[in-house]
């Protein structure tokens, strides 16, 4: 026992470090621009100037750690520099090590953005004179096609500089620098690693996720929204767990007990169609016909879906008892939804288990059909639904989408859907990261209570 | 096969759902034939087709002005039902049969590697650990950066095709350097094989299955059919290899597969010609069950209007707009069922074939 959970305990670390990883990752390659969606909730966006604006830009970003290189280490083509990502914003650096790739050589690509950011600069400050130079310069910034920069940097020298400016001289170098700029693809290279330690983007998202992190729909503590979510995720969930589990169970003793009689058959079709009905469609259902009167008043059973007296205000309890109604059908759809696949697992083991020899024994030493059923076969038939119950705990905290967008309950499914849709990454990747965590712990505690329930199995799990 | 298909055929639920099966690929086939794009066919519409006038949440067997009817009414924007239900036919067999080969093929590579192989297989000493390790790594910088394309707005690209057949390649080169290095000084160890797959899906189930197709849709893609074939498919091979790995550690304690070993077959051929078509039946209960499996998911996703777009028809789609009309009960009604007989067309297959196997 303790050598298992020793065993188990020492894999996760690494199978939630790996999670983690994979979190990080995929946030990194999301699309839209973190930085961006910040300072509008900050409401930076309005009166500033070009230059105000990038600075504001570049502030953000180094409180985001987005000048930091993203993991704890990094491997590079020998050509590349070992400080790209200290360039922000993250577009900008894409076209720089675009243009590295192609041309093969750093010292030509750094000398185009030196000088590139020394013209746009001094350009800035003449604005009104430089006219449209000024709106090519930036457009260089913009792209990474060699030959449109050579297109603009022939266009600029062309034109006519008012001297005055002292701007001249700049935009001799830039187009310098852009006619050195030849493409030469590198084949042959050597990888280079180098070490950056815990100043990484990595090492402070997950110190974010510790101390929290802020949507950036409404600027609201990601840890706020998901406990608000969570409650109504759990509490229905948890309801429909419990009451799932205990009828699951009893209607397969019964079914096993009256094994092939009328009322067994008919029952394990039922939840044969069960099975296989699509949940949304199950629910779709329910609502169409059950909560209006457009096929007569009678079918009109429930109240409309919705959460009415949602606030968000109200202590959680008087909201649950108030919409407690609300629950009723959802609930419903859960139960029937899940019982169908638990009963008919628990009732196959059952039955296995009443056709054993033991059970023979059992009956023969004169214990009738359910006393045998109980004490017999039921202990030695719960492997399945240790497995199934345990295997459900990771969907109580992600909850059923289908049935709360269908229901409109705001909870973790729904949570997760319009965070997704709102490319509000801080609030998605934490739901991720928590999710995965629990899924780890719901695989341990199977393991634990198989230990309990059979010891023999011991030896086996710690070698899996 | 013969056999296979004998049990199948001989069941009374299973029968009449290899039959509504191929109604279904018939319809599917056909479906340009039964209601052309251009409209005129069989149902005077075709699926896109917009009626005119007001004609959204017309009720079944409503006739139009022109005199054609729509024999299951219109949906939200007017378009005909029954055309889009018999083009989605196709969309549906499509995507949940090419997305379960997706997850068979590498539920078979992964089940091979476990069952077959396992942890008693791939012995190395520490040399040739690293030695591989290396050269993995350089192999995997080396294929990254000989298969990143410029396209013609000069941005970085991946080229997949190129960097696989590069990681190939790699594993390879890996193969051929370490098999040099049997030093008989060092001590040799098991690399558990098994104990990686297993460690493998345990980490890519604590995933929720609904954030990773919403996650890839929003990040990688756009939604298309392609495409959610492809998650799907990427979504489906824990379980598939799970099973099948149980079922080749079965076949590899049989006689016959230690006979064969004794005989001295290269584990290839013992694979091919004893294993794989010993865990057939299994293999195709794991089919039927994938496949209404992914026909489950891809319905869901079009339901929620994240799956194929809209110009797509497929039953899903159809049953997403039934939500914002309650009245339409038309909608919810009809490509609800035919998922659900869909569903239990395969369920019946499979359960079909694991009930023989039980009985044997």
């Amino acid at each position: 026992m303790r050598q298992l959970v020793l065993n188990r305990l020492l894999f996760l670390v690494p199978t939630i470090f790996i999670i983690l990883c994979v979190a990080f990752m995929l946030q990194q390659a999301a699309p839209g621009d973190e930085v961006l969606s910040n300072l509008r909730l900050d409401g930076i966006n309005v009166n500033l100037s070009q230059s105000e604006y990038k600075e504001a830009y570049q502030r953000q970003a180094t409180l985001m750690n987005r000048d930091l290189p993203p993991f704890y280490w990094s491997v590079r083509p020998h050509y590349f520099p070992d400080s790209l990502y200290r360039i922000i914003p993250k577009s900008y650096r894409q076209n720089l090590k675009s243009l590295t790739l192609q041309t093969g050589d750093w010292q030509r690509v750094s000398r185009y953005h030196e000088t590139l950011q020394k013209a746009i600069n001094t350009g800035a400050q003449h604005k009104d004179s430089l006219g449209a130079i000024y709106v090519q310069l930036l457009k260089l910034e913009q792209s990474s096609d060699i030959q449109v920069i050579r297109n603009i940097g022939n266009r600029l020298s062309n034109r006519s500089v008012p001297s005055s400016t002292g701007t001249s001289d700049t935009l001799g170098q830039l187009k310098a620098a852009i006619d050195e700029l030849r493409v030469r693809r590198r084949w042959s290279t050597y990888p280079v690693v180098s070490w950056n330690g815990a100043r990484c983007q990595f090492h402070g998202w997950l110190k974010g996720l510790a101390s929290g992190q802020r949507s950036l729909v409404d600027g609201a503590p990601v840890r706020m929204k998901i406990l608000a979510a969570l409650k109504w995720t759990l509490t229905l969930s948890l309801i429909t767990l419990i009451v799932a589990g205990a009828l699951g169970l009893a209607v397969a003793y019964y079914q096993t007990k009256n094994h092939n009689s009328w009322s067994d058959r008919v029952s394990s079709v039922i939840f044969y169609l069960f099975y296989a009905v699509p949940l949304f469609w199950l629910a779709t259902m329910a609502v169409v016909f059950f909560t209006t009167d457009e096929y007569g008043s009678w079918t009109n059973l429930f109240p409309s879906v919705g959460l009415m007296y949602y606030t968000g205000e109200q202590p959680f309890l008087v909201q649950l008892i108030e919409n407690i109604k609300q629950l009723i059908l959802p609930v419903i759809c859960l139960v029937l939804h899940s019982m169908a696949y638990l009963t008919r697992q628990v009732k196959t083991s059952l039955l296995q288990a009443s056709n054993a020899f033991y059970t023979l024994v059992a009956r023969s030493k004169g214990l009738n059909k359910g006393q045998v059923l109980r004490r017999h076969a039921l202990p030695n038939a719960l492997l399945p639904y240790i497995t199934i119950m345990t295997a459900a705990l990771p969907a109580t905290f992600t909850g059923s989408l289908v049935i709360e967008v269908i229901f409109n309950i705001p909870g973790m499914g729904k949570l997760m859907f319009d965070s997704i849709r709102n490319l509000d990454w801080p609030v998605t990747f934490s739901i991720l990261v928590l999710v995965g965590v629990v899924t780890v712990l719901a695989y341990l505690l199977a393991d634990l209570l198989y230990v309990v329930f059979y010891p023999h199995m011991t030896k086996e799990l710690i070698r899996k | 096969m013969n056999r296979l298909w004998k049990v199948i055929w001989s069941g009374h639920s299973s029968r009449a759902a290899i039959m509504f099966i191929l109604l279904l690929v018939l319809v599917g086939l056909c479906s340009e034939v039964i209601a052309p794009h251009g409209g005129g066919g069989l149902i005077p519409f075709g699926p896109n087709e917009i009626s005119e006038g007001t004609s959204s949440f017309l009720p079944p067997g409503t006739t139009e002005a022109s005199g054609r009817i729509h024999y299951l009414g219109t949906d939200q924007i007017g378009r005909d039902v029954a055309a889009r239900i018999v083009h989605g036919s196709g969309t549906v067999l499509q995507i949940g049969i090419f997305s379960t080969l997706i997850s068979f093929l590498i539920a078979v590579l992964l089940g091979i590697l476990s069952g077959y192989f396992g942890d008693r297989f791939l012995k190395v000493n520490l040399l040739q650990l690293v030695a591989a390790v290396i050269t993995m790594w350089l192999g995997w910088f080396y294929a990254r950066h000989w298969s990143l394309m410029i396209d013609d707005s000069g941005v970085i690209k991946l080229n997949t095709w190129r960097f696989l057949a590069l990681l190939s390649a790699a594993m390879s080169i890996t193969y051929l350097v370490t098999r040099r290095m049997q030093m008989t000084s060092l001590r040799r160890f098991f690399v558990p094989l098994d104990f990686f797959v297993l460690k493998f899906i345990e980490v890519f189930k604590a995933i929720p299955a609904l954030f990773f197709i919403l996650a890839m849709l929003s990040i990688f893609s756009r939604p298309s059919k392609t495409n959610v074939i492809i998650i799907i498919g990427i979504l489906g091979w824990p379980l598939m290899t799970r099973l099948l790995r149980a079922e080749i550690m079965n076949i590899k304690q049989s006689n016959f597969v230690k006979a064969a070993k004794v005989i001295g077959l290269s584990d290839f051929r013992i694979l091919m010609a004893h294993v794989l078509p010993g865990a057939l039946s299994p293999l195709v209960v794991a089919f039927a069950f994938s496949v209404s499996a992914s026909i489950l998911v891809e319905s869901t996703l079009s339901f929620l209007n994240i799956g194929l777009p809209q110009n797509e028809p497929s039953w899903g789609n159809v049953l997403s707009a039934a939500r914002q009309y309650l009245a339409a009960w038309w909608m919810a009604v009809v490509p609800g069922m035919l998922i659900f007989v869909t569903v239990l067309a395969f369920n019946a297959i499979g359960d079909r074939i694991n009930g023989t196997l039980r009985n044997n």
